[in-house]
């Protein structure tokens, strides 16, 4: 059975990059836009366009009921929701089998379990996947402190209950732990209601290392190799890279085999991806997260593999096996990810939307631009600020860091701020080509960059 | 509502460091423009709306339940005409229930609280008032065709 109509239940560039993928595969799609987003790329390369609310996400995006009455109404038969959104809700995912609607990813209950911290992280022990030391769920001081003299300084806090970066407290000495506890707890009563901490032991020298799996209907799973997603800013990503460098065999081996087998010990189906802590100095790397959709740094992992990721998604779906084994995929030189944003750097990356009048983005060998943008395309200010994605391939790390400079060098857009200055400048860093990042390193390149341009601006 | 001048001062600093180049502000019936670079452009009573994307003739339109041709066009026609539209996505119903007489037929005078049609989102039955007094000229939707948000479903003669 082959999917014969998809609703794309999102927007900007990976609703253009699914539709894409299902006009290749010959599937038909339906784009459902926002009242923002009826002259989107997304709605104008669609079969058909269908608004299904106003602006605000809240009222369209989010709107389970009218994505799926669009579905229903327009005679789909399979939905992608993207990432962000609706991608990772279980209660969308279950109302879409309900309906008879197959949702292109996991089922609802892989969703849920992988949602859920304290479930995922449990089921992760169980397959043997290392866990940081620590503990989920703290509520008394006493506690907390024994847990710190057994794993040692420095710890880090954070609300259970909580997602994101909000609230954490690192504790770097043994007389400033019932501080930070009692400030940590106070702040996550305040945020979510409840006061139970998570601690654990505090990485500073920490690469974000990640695997992409991919698995079918009939139990075949099998892993893409892993992305270094280290640089990020307020814990969004900034830039990938494929595969994850100068990490030993043995690392990437035991990240590779424990996501493959958390994948296949919760039975899941289609592509997600097993996000990993790995702690430089003490080469060991622990468990972070299962993210159960495609993801936005996903192109990285497709340039050095050839393997485009969203058509297998939407063939497994379809209730087709995988059309490769593990022994079929091979990995070629080195890719990086930019992420273009409608930001203003030197303004503290404040949002920055607005009608681009000038869209010149680089072009040749090796270069790949995901985006829904072009001239004269007007950024609206209701959604995420990402406008494009450029993607090079090189021989090696160093052969693709030159051609991300060259890149990034032509790429020209006018009349919206983006965060390309920025990129050039990271790019152009002597400690970026050495390798020598972690996930702080790129928060002290912002504020150096920031400051330089206020100096400049006030000069 | 009232808008005090510092009101003004702030939205206009807030204007000036956007890439925007206009804006337009409506709180009830207060409204404030104002643009960067030069004189606003004429407006009509009612908001613009984007024109309709356009369709992309190679490809074949999708097969299946597929309501009238949707043309977004301004409020109120050249002939003083107005539409009333679905605020909501879903499927549009003429009459309370299958095979009764409909809400409102063609030459019926209609008042803002008068029910149009129901449109169903996922089992949920919402009724749709006219939200304007006049007369219904045309009936735009068939019964149980699905309609998107904001589509035209009445076309109505305001009362003068």
């Amino acid at each position: 059975m082959a999917l014969k109509r998809v609703l794309i239940a999102n927007r900007g560039e990976i609703a253009v990059r699914v539709i894409r993928a299902c006009q290749a595969l010959g599937i038909e799609t339906v784009a459902a836009v926002s009242a923002a987003d009826r002259d989107s790329m997304a709605a104008r390369i669609a079969d058909r366009a269908v608004c299904i609310g106003p602006a605000r996400s809240s009222e369209s995006y989010l709107r389970i009921d009218a994505l799926l009455a669009t579905a229903l109404g327009t005679g789909c038969d399979a939905v992608h929701p993207g990432y962000g959104f609706l991608s990772e809700n279980a209660r969308f995912a279950a109302a879409c089998a309900e309906n008879g609607l197959i949702f292109v990813g996991p089922s609802a209950e892989n969703i849920r379990q992988m949602g859920n911290k304290l479930v995922a992280r449990e089921i992760a022990q169980e397959v043997g996947v290392p866990i940081a030391p620590g503990s989920p769920h703290i509520s008394e001081f006493s506690t907390a402190r024994a847990i710190a003299d057994e794993i040692g300084m420095p710890v880090l806090f954070k609300a259970a209950a909580g997602g994101g970066g909000r609230g954490i407290r690192i504790v770097h000495r043994h007389e400033e732990l019932r501080g930070a506890f009692e400030a940590a707890s106070a702040e996550a009563k305040a945020a979510f209601g409840d006061d139970a901490l998570f601690l654990e032991r505090y990485i500073g020298n920490a690469r974000h290392v990640e695997v992409q799996v991919l698995a079918d209907a009939q139990g075949n799973v099998i892993h893409l190799g892993e992305r270094d997603c280290s640089l990020q800013r307020r814990y969004q990503k900034i830039l990938e890279e494929a595969p994850a460098f100068d990490l030993a065999q043995s690392l990437r081996d035991g990240m590779r085999e424990t996501s493959v087998a958390l994948a296949r010990h919760i039975g899941y189906r289609s592509a997600g991806t097993v996000e990993f802590i790995v702690d430089v100095d003490r080469g060991e790397f622990f468990f972070l997260e299962m993210n159960t959709r495609i993801q936005v740094e996903h192109p990285v992992t497709e340039m050095i593999t050839g393997v485009d990721i969203v058509a297998e998604q939407l063939r497994i779906a379809a209730g087709q096996p995988l059309s490769f084994t593990q022994s079929d995929v091979r990995t070629e030189g080195h890719a990086i990810e930019c992420r273009i944003n409608a930001e203003a750097p030197a303004r503290n990356f404040a949002p920055s939307p607005g009608r681009i009048t000038e869209w010149a983005p680089p072009q040749g060998a090796g270069i790949r631009v995901d985006s829904h943008a072009q001239r004269d395309y007007v950024v609206p200010p209701f959604y995420d600020s990402l406008i494009a994605k450029l993607i090079v391939h090189g021989t090696d790390r160093a052969d693709a860091i030159a051609r991300m400079a060259e890149a990034l060098a032509q790429f020209e857009v006018g009349g919206i701020d983006t965060t390309i200055p920025f990129l050039r400048q990271v790019l152009a860093h002597p400690g970026f080509a050495a390798g020598r990042i972690n996930t702080n390193w790129l928060a002290g390149i912002a504020e150096d960059f920031i400051a330089e341009q206020a100096e400049e601006f006030n000069a | 509502m009232t808008l005090t001048l510092e009101d003004v001062r702030q939205i206009l600093s807030i204007i000036e460091a956007s890439s925007f180049d206009s804006i337009e502000i409506r709180i009830g019936d207060m409204s404030l423009a104002a643009s960067k670079s030069g004189p606003l452009v004429a407006r009509q009573a009612a908001p613009p709306v984007l024109a309709p994307a356009p369709q992309p003739t190679a490809e074949p339109a999708p097969a299946g339940p597929v309501s009238a041709p949707h043309q977004e066009t301004e409020d109120r026609h050249e002939d003083g005409l107005v539409e009333i539209k679905a605020p909501i996505v879903g499927i549009f119903y003429v009459a309370p229930e299958p095979g009764a007489a409909p809400f409102v037929e063609e030459g019926d005078r209609i008042d803002a609280d008068t029910t149009v049609g129901i449109i169903e989102v996922m089992k949920v039955f919402n009724s749709i008032s006219a939200e304007t007094s006049g007369t219904v000229v045309r009936c735009l939707v068939e019964d149980g065709a699905f309609v998107e948000f904001h589509q035209p479903i009445l076309l109505i003669r305001p009362e003068a």
